[in-house]
């Protein structure tokens, strides 16, 4: 029988949640006893649902495709896999990583202007101006946020960066 | 008890109390808007001012603050699919197909206002049940508790339609994530893989925006559109729209006040489920519903009974001290910072106090509604904004609020993993709120199995309430398999 | 346009700089808790006399950081913050047992930090009236079926779990309540029918429950005086303390492993409860400065009258004293820890 790929990404997802529930009940069994019974308990019902769903999904799989489209998620004529969409996705994974590096070494207030600066010329094609006053109006507002609302954000990691940090 | 009213009202209407309840309210609307902040952040905000204040207007500034995050948490959910806050997420499931097919001003205009009567029956049942509210709390022991839990469980066959089983793994998933941290029934730190951040558990605010707002904005992203799409917003007059929605559907907006004021008094049921409750119940029986796909009675459900909740919420907290919600345990602090100590006296020495947070409670509900409908149209028109230019706002804001969380690294770790799997799960159609309201009540399951257990052996499975709330459950239940099935053949 | 963003950009960020530049120094007060909770009341109680009475112009920060019962926030401040006298800690009850127990992630340790002030608080024990039990030789002598629900036994609970096991009680113990309010409310459920409360929190919603009669108190957990001795909590004076409850039940006084492990909990939970402490090597002027602000807030009689309200009765105490009271729980012989340490593991499940 050959699946397709949607299918064989289907199985695979059911097979990592497989693992899960059972390793977390295997886990649970070296939990002292008032903190065992409910990890153990979920565990093998996950165990035993996510399987059961692993055989409906196949022999739904052999007799035919399967229906898409779940109430709450937005209608799509077919989805995309993931091994499709994920191409599709991972440039702006790496601007997130990216950011988050960012913020690592600048702190949460430089990294976030230069993030949505850079980000806004680059993916929004907006004017280089209109970018650099993004950046800055972000700045604002989250020193002002953050004085009027008390927030608190990482600070950089690295120590000229962190007088910046202080903003 | 009438007259006593009067003057409270004549008091709050004082310029000074008057003024501080629109300070409460314009920051409770600011919090509501900024995903992953919420009541919690806008009160522990308005703390330290409320040292030395007067009790009227400090009253009048927190609750105005507390009674209108839910209005205003909703522009996020519908805009842009991101929960606003805990109480907004069934929001999600219609406002945001509303607002993709051009219609965010009408989903707006529907929320607000079904948010503003909301409040206001929340209010009114507040006063009204007050006084003979003491011995319904009492009814509910902890067996009664857990068949609570229970029956929010199975909300999740509904929300998961066409494919139930799926509704359940998911829902399994979020119960097993509930019980990483601190086990509730004895000093053990379960599944917490050496880091110290895992001692508390996934923080409910992060696991909300990681599951909902982080794969929406990367597949926004991928696509390159704007939230609207194609579709043309339809100009002026969509949030009055909305509000002939609501008067419409004027019966569903009671019920679900009324279910969001009973699930809110419910000590340790928690706030943060009322709003999908409510949405279970009205996708089970309204009938010819297009639930999911942007049907504005999923809109409405909700948002009628996440601000009742507030006023269920505080009938414990005033009467017993013991908080409803999230916002009402940080009201608590207020409240002794004000030397008010809540208990049976809220009713007899300190009844007045009570009554201006009724009103309070009634008038920042219609400002905050107000408010918010005069910018639903300006703001709808983010919609209609290209992903690429809104991503980076909308990821620095959330990063921000989820960082709120524990102000810790994990906090953003936590939410980025988050995220990948949500996105994940949601391209392989596994639907996301029933692992959400899993993970809500896997704490008050373990916790209530636990003392029910102990203290009354199985005897609790006969306590008439238990069997009462069982049968409930089991009727809901059915009939939404029913339905469904209906739904598929047709 | 194209002109006028890049400067109107510079302008902005120039000013938002002006802003920042201009800033007070800041001294920090660290929740480990958070927000709402008791130990953030007693902060943001404390915090605006502080700054009033601080010898130069600073603003005081409140920040919580909530985590790991209040383990997370100690170890931020031990670890990470700047040992400069700037940097302050609330400590109670919930994170000074784990430090007591000696659990391996606690990285704080109080020898280590100078008090600045602190506060007790008191609790109270009591039952339902239809147990029939009156007193507490009633207590001791009772065949009814007492049963007592709390939250975890290393938190507060942990001061009356051990003085049931030390009065020698058969109590049906359910911890897993979601608070002390909870677990009140179980009681009125009846539930439970053994409990106890923090004072203000009693005498707001117990004492209706006793005038009604439907709850009777017994004894108090008592304070530990200067000499170390358990007396009357000055609070409910008229009810005996566990000292005495013990000679009441027992006939001898009180003495042994138990005992001192019964103080050490006492000092921690309730007789120091909350404390605020900086590091001890930052400069000795801060701290000196620290603590003169400390005593100026004390001696405040707008403070004083929160304080009744905030604390029902207590009064604050700072400076040396602080260490002082804590002594007897940061200098627990290794006999009690042992027989602490074997109680919560056999009788209550707790693995170490």
């Amino acid at each position: 029988m050959r699946l397709s790929p949607a299918d064989r990404e289907q199985i695979v997802a059911l097979g990592i949640l497989l693992l899960v529930f059972g390793g977390a009940a295997v886990a649970s069994l070296g939990f002292p006893p008032r903190a065992r019974t409910y990890p153990l308990v979920v565990g093998v019902v996950g165990v035993l649902i996510t399987a059961w769903e692993l055989l409906a999904f196949h022999s739904r799989a052999r007799s035919g495709p399967v229906q898409p489209s779940l109430p709450g998620d937005r209608e799509v004529m077919r989805p995309a896999t993931i091994g499709e969409q994920f191409p599709r996705v991972l440039p702006f994974l790496i601007w997130i990583g990216g950011y988050l590096v960012a913020v690592w070494v600048a702190g949460l207030v430089v990294a976030s202007g230069l993030f949505v600066g850079v980000f806004l010329s680059r993916e929004g094609r907006v004017r280089w101006h209109t970018a650099v006053l993004a950046g800055a109006g972000i700045i604002i507002l989250l020193v002002v946020l953050g004085n009027v609302l008390g927030l608190r954000w990482p600070a950089s990691a690295i120590a000229p960066f962190q007088l910046l940090g202080l903003l | 008890m009438l007259q006593l009213a009067l003057e409270t009202l004549v008091a709050l209407l004082q310029p000074t109390s008057l003024g501080f309840m629109v300070l409460g309210v314009s920051v409770g609307i600011l919090v509501g808007i900024l995903p992953g902040l919420g009541g919690t952040v806008g009160l522990s905000l308005l703390l330290p001012f409320v040292f030395g204040m007067e009790t009227g207007p400090a009253i009048a500034l927190l609750i105005g603050m507390a009674a209108v995050v839910h209005t205003a948490d909703t522009f996020p959910s519908v805009l842009l699919g991101v929960p606003g806050s805990s109480g907004s997420q069934a929001t999600i499931m219609d406002g945001y197909p509303l607002a993709r097919r051009g219609e965010a001003a009408r989903a707006l205009g529907a929320a607000f206002f079904a948010s503003m009567i909301g409040g206001l029956v929340g209010a009114i049942t507040l006063f009204l049940i007050l006084p003979v509210a003491r011995p319904i709390v009492l009814a509910f022991r902890s067996p009664e508790l857990l068949m609570l839990a229970v029956l929010g469980l199975s909300m999740v066959g509904i929300l998961a339609a066409k494919r139930p089983l799926r509704g359940m793994v998911m829902a399994t998933l979020g119960l097993l994530l509930g019980a990483v941290g601190a086990a509730p029934t004895t000093p053990f730190y379960r599944f917490t893989f050496g880091q110290m951040y895992l001692w508390d558990g996934v923080s409910l605010a992060v696991l909300a925006l990681g599951l909902f707002a982080l794969p929406e904005l990367l597949d926004l992203l991928a696509s390159g559109t704007s939230i609207a799409g194609s579709q043309i917003q339809r100009i002026g007059g969509g949030w009055l729209m909305g509000v002939r929605d609501v008067i419409r559907e004027k019966l569903l907006v009671l019920r679900s006040a009324i279910l969001g004021v009973v699930v809110g008094f419910i000590p340790g049921l928690g706030g943060s489920v009322v709003d999908w409750i409510s949405y279970g119940v009205a996708a089970q029986t309204v009938r010819g519903s297009e639930f999911g796909q942007g049907d504005i009675r999923g809109v409405i459900a909700p948002e009628s009974s996440n601000n009742a909740k507030e006023g269920g919420a505080l009938i414990p907290t005033l009467l017993f001290g013991i908080p409803g919600s999230g916002t009402t345990a940080v009201l608590l602090g207020g409240f002794v910072l004000l030397g008010l100590q809540p208990g049976p006296r809220m009713l007899r020495s300190d009844l007045n106090v009570t009554l201006l947070i009724v009103w309070t409670l009634a008038l920042a509900n219609v400002l905050g509604a107000t408010a918010c409908m005069a910018m639903s149209g300006a703001v709808a028109k983010l919609a209609r904004v290209r992903a690429a230019r809104l991503a980076p706002f909308l990821l620095v804001i959330m990063l921000t609020g989820a960082y709120q969380s524990t102000r810790s690294w994990g906090d953003l770790v936590a939410f980025v993993v988050i995220g990948l799997a949500g996105w994940a799960l949601r391209r392989l159609e596994f639907p996301l709120p029933p692992l959400l309201i899993g993970f809500v009540l896997a704490m008050t399951v373990e916790r209530t199995l636990w003392i029910s257990t102990t203290r009354y052996g199985w005897e609790w499975l006969l306590h008439p309430a238990v069997v009462g709330i069982g049968i409930v459950t089991a009727a809901l239940t059915v009939t939404g398999i029913r339905l469904n099935r209906g739904r598929v053949s047709s | 346009m194209a002109r006028v963003g890049p400067r109107l950009a510079l302008l902005v960020v120039l000013i938002v700089w002006g802003c920042v530049g201009d800033r007070l120094p800041t001294v920090e007060f660290i929740v480990p808790f958070r927000e709402g909770g008791g130990s953030d009341q007693w902060a943001r109680a404390v915090a605006p006399f502080f700054q009033r009475h601080f010898s130069e112009p600073v603003r005081i920060q409140v920040f919580n950081i909530p985590g790991a019962s209040g383990v997370q926030g100690g170890n931020e401040f031990a670890v990470r913050r700047p040992h400069d006298g700037r940097s302050l800690f609330i400590s109670s009850g919930s994170n000074v047992f784990p430090a007591l127990l000696g659990l391996r992630a606690v990285q704080y340790d109080f020898k280590e930090m100078r008090g600045i002030m602190g506060s007790p608080v008191g609790g109270v024990v009591y039952v339902s009236s239809e147990l029939g039990i009156a007193n507490v030789n009633d207590l001791c002598g009772t065949n009814q079926r007492l049963i007592y629900g709390g939250i975890s036994p290393t938190g507060l609970d942990m001061v009356p779990l051990i003085a049931f096991e030390f009065l020698g009680l058969d109590v049906l113990t359910i911890l897993g309540y979601e608070g002390k309010g909870a677990a009140r409310v179980a009681f009125e459920q009846r539930e439970t029918n053994l409990d106890y409360q923090t004072s203000p929190a009693y005498l707001s919603n117990v004492q209706p429950l006793v005038d009604e009669g439907s709850a009777i108190p017994l004894f108090s957990f008592g304070m530990l005086d200067a000499q170390g001795r358990v007396v009357r909590d000055p609070v409910f004076n008229k009810l005996p303390s566990m000292a005495e409850a013990y000679e009441l039940c027992r006939g001898r006084a009180p003495a042994g492993a138990a005992w001192d492990a019964y103080r050490a909990a006492l000092v921690a939970g309730f007789t120091a409860q909350k404390n605020l402490w900086t590091h001890d090597d930052a400069p000795p002027e801060r701290i000196d400065a620290l603590i003169a602000t400390a005593r100026a807030t004390i001696a405040d009689p707008s403070f004083q009258q929160l304080a009744t309200r905030l604390l029902g009765g207590y009064e604050f105490y700072a400076g040396s004293d602080v260490e002082a009271i804590f002594s007897v729980t940061s200098q627990l012989s290794p006999t009690a820890r042992e027989w602490l340490m074997t109680f919560l593991r056999e009788k209550h499940d707790v693995r170490f």
